[in-house]
């Protein structure tokens, strides 16, 4: 079976940031940035890309994140840069 | 600023809005209208195709957008819309426990993350999720109910020791008066008229 074409590293950092821009006050973790991506995307977005995406965004700036003690787990925010970067894009 | 080989300024490029996002920045009322016109809640109205949303747009927005466009809004406005009601819910519950001065506002709101996160709740189970929440609130006041009647019968329990109390107390009392004033007829210590008094009193106890 064919691959699907690989999504634009660029795409998937404007994507995540999609997904972090709805309910912008409720943080989401990595499945469910994981899930909203790909849902978003059509599918084709894999963990890993989905990491990385998360790291770029982060060191622009572009998202927060903060651990959640009692899950274990961690959430990730959009900041205020990143929904100013959003509203560049459209 | 970029020039050209004479020096002169080019002209700043404006970048060209991308299809969906046109649709993005449609105020919310239009893209809601949209969104029913593909996706009907009436069963007898035919959804709009991706064809005739394109015709729709350019008709009554005058915007030409691509049919992947639309599909891509598509994706993007439901997801949207599912998280509208996963904050919705989360908020809910926030001004719920907000009523309670006993919840820290650190509770709270940790409450209100712990229901966005739960997925499947909502979104795909929401009627059992639904029935859950009604099937607890009954359960509560069943259980609240169950213990304002045991509150009720420890009180009415309390008030029978009581009235048995007295009711021994009185027959007592009786007894007692009941004697003195057999004595008292005995040996002739009291007129009549204080003997009718003592037995009236004897009388109602």
């Amino acid at each position: 079976m064919p691959h699907p074409p690989a999504t634009p590293i660029a795409l998937i950092r404007r994507r995540l940031r999609e997904v972090l821009a709805m309910a912008p006050g409720y943080g989401k973790t990595e499945a469910m940035l994981l899930e909203f991506s790909n849902e978003l995307n059509g599918g084709g977005i894999s963990l890993q890309e989905l990491r990385d995406a998360c790291e770029w965004n982060h060191l622009q700036g572009y998202i927060r994140s903060e651990d959640d003690e009692d899950s274990g787990q961690t959430l990730w925010f959009i900041s205020k840069a990143g929904i100013a970067k959003q509203k560049s894009l459209t | 600023m970029a020039t050209n080989k004479n020096q002169r300024p080019l002209p700043t490029r404006i970048p060209k809005p991308r299809s969906d996002a046109k649709l993005k920045n449609l105020a919310r009322a239009d893209q809601d209208t949209l969104w029913v016109l593909m996706h009907p809640t009436d069963s007898t109205v035919p959804a709009y195709s991706l064809e005739d949303a394109r015709v729709y747009m350019l008709e009554a927005h005058g915007l030409s957008v691509v049919a992947s466009s639309l599909s891509q809004w598509q994706s993007w406005y439901a997801l949207n819309l599912r998280m509208e009601a996963r904050e919705d819910a989360a908020e809910q519950l926030k001004a719920e426990m907000a009523r309670n001065p006993h919840n820290s506002e650190e509770a709270i709101r940790q409450a209100g993350q712990r229901l966005f996160m739960t997925e499947g709740i909502i979104e795909r189970n929401f009627r059992q999720f639904s029935g859950a929440a009604k099937m607890t609130d009954a359960s509560t006041k069943l259980q609240q109910a169950e213990k304002k009647i045991s509150l009720l019968k420890k009180a009415g329990d309390r008030d029978e020791r009581k009235l048995r109390l007295l009711e021994d107390k009185a027959a007592e009392a009786k007894a007692v008066l009941l004697t003195l004033t057999s004595n008292a007829k005995s040996r002739g210590g009291l007129t009549p008229e204080t003997l009718a008094e003592i037995e009236r009193a004897a009388g109602l106890l």
